[in-house]
């Protein structure tokens, strides 16, 4: 990015299809990877948090914690472990919530590696190859004109 | 047409239809008007009294969604669109009351079985539910003259950089914008466009063809992908 700033992107999915997602350029600077993560771990515990007292009101209720995959093992930790850390004590303390509703269980974060990350296609310009696969994974597919039966659908 | 007005509100005597002898009089309002400003307001107070009345609850987290639970522990949601209203529950005789209730207090009609709501395609079936904006897709690329463009296999070309400046001539604004919106408008069921969308979204002030070509470029992917959709197994 021009100005340093990263973009945020998250998706959030039933069964196995998207259903809620985000992707908007954050309004700070990150000076680490791991800060622009937790960042966006941030707004994806505000979303599930209000995800699961919808939900709960539609007959739903949530009794596991919402699993949320981040691709950044450092902000896994930072989440976790309210160490005093040389390169994360600037962090604004706001973002420290997401402390809070782990201990809660409300939310778990869970580490996923980079590759199977399915909210980079949020946050960049990808490769074709990539891209499709990631496109499938959020359950996009070609309607089939005659049967709706998951195994006709096409790409 | 159906709100009832708190206020005191009137209009001059619509044309054609001036009382001789009379014209410097004016009409007071009984019922709120299209385009009157108290219009959506008194519109949403009357359908929200008559929701609770019927024993709706508006969600505290949502305010357009309407919960009700019957003694016998069935549930009914009611999802209001200004005044679109789309409703689901797991009680066949609760649904029929509030169709009736609702055809006779609004004079409304029911539509049956959702499959097209503002501009989404829904369809629905024992496997599950496909929606999607493929009309939309393709009137959007007819109206920027894309329909026989060269269609791209992905949203944003790799590698893709834009600059605040940009490079080439100077593009139309109004044309640019009215192809973010209708994009925009895309994502509902397109999230793969989305990061293409934000990306070219940020770029309002001085358009140069650099960020045209980035814009015609998600059209060229939607013109290979028009039909595809979001589909929700039952299971």
């Amino acid at each position: 990015m021009e100005d340093g700033k990263s973009t945020t992107g998250f998706v959030f999915f039933i069964g196995e299809t998207a259903f809620t997602w985000t992707s908007k350029k954050q309004s700070i600077v990150a000076l680490s990877t791991c800060e622009a993560e937790y960042i966006v771990a941030a707004s994806c515990v505000c979303h599930a948090i209000w995800l699961r007292k919808l939900m709960e009101d539609l007959q739903q209720k949530q009794r596991k914690a919402t699993r949320i995959f981040v691709d950044n093992k450092s902000a896994i930790a930072l989440a976790k472990n309210p160490v005093h850390h040389e390169r994360s004590k600037h962090i604004d303390t706001r973002f420290h919530f997401i402390r809070e509703h782990i201990k809660e269980g409300d939310v778990e974060l869970v580490h996923v590696k980079t590759h199977e990350q399915i909210a980079d296609i949020f946050t960049k310009p990808l490769k074709t190859d990539v891209f499709c696969y990631l496109q499938k994974k959020l359950g996009i597919m070609k309607m089939d004109g005659t049967s709706l039966r998951g195994e006709n659908v096409s790409y | 047409m159906n709100g009832n007005l708190k206020e005191v509100v009137y209009v001059e005597q619509p044309a054609g239809f001036v009382v001789k002898g009379e014209e410097e009089k004016v009409c007071r309002l009984k019922k709120a008007l299209y385009g009157l400003k108290q219009a959506p307001r008194a519109w949403n107070s009357r359908i929200d009294g008559y929701l609770s009345q019927k024993g709706f609850i508006r969600c505290p987290y949502e305010h357009a969604l309407y919960v009700k639970k019957s003694l016998q522990g069935r549930v009914m949601f009611v999802c209001l669109y200004v005044d679109d209203i789309l409703f689901t529950g797991d009680d066949p005789t609760m649904i029929q009351d509030f169709k009736q209730s609702m055809v006779k207090e609004f004079e409304m009609t029911d539509l049956g079985l959702m499959a097209y709501f503002l501009g989404l395609e829904v369809k629905q079936c024992s496997d599950g539910i496909f929606i999607s904006q493929t009309k939309y897709a393709t009137k959007v690329l007819k109206k920027f003259a894309m329909e026989d463009c060269c269609p791209a296999d992905n949203p944003v070309e790799y590698g893709t950089k834009l600059t605040k400046e940009g490079e080439g001539d100077l593009v139309n604004p109004t044309y640019y914008k009215s192809i973010v919106g209708c994009l925009r408008y895309l994502t509902c069921t397109r999230p793969d466009i989305l990061y293409g969308v934000g990306l070219i979204n940020r770029y309002m002030e001085k358009l140069r063809s650099s960020h045209l070509k980035t814009t015609k470029w998600i059209l060229r992917f939607v013109k290979g992908s028009a039909s595809y959709g979001l589909f929700y197994p039952s299971s």
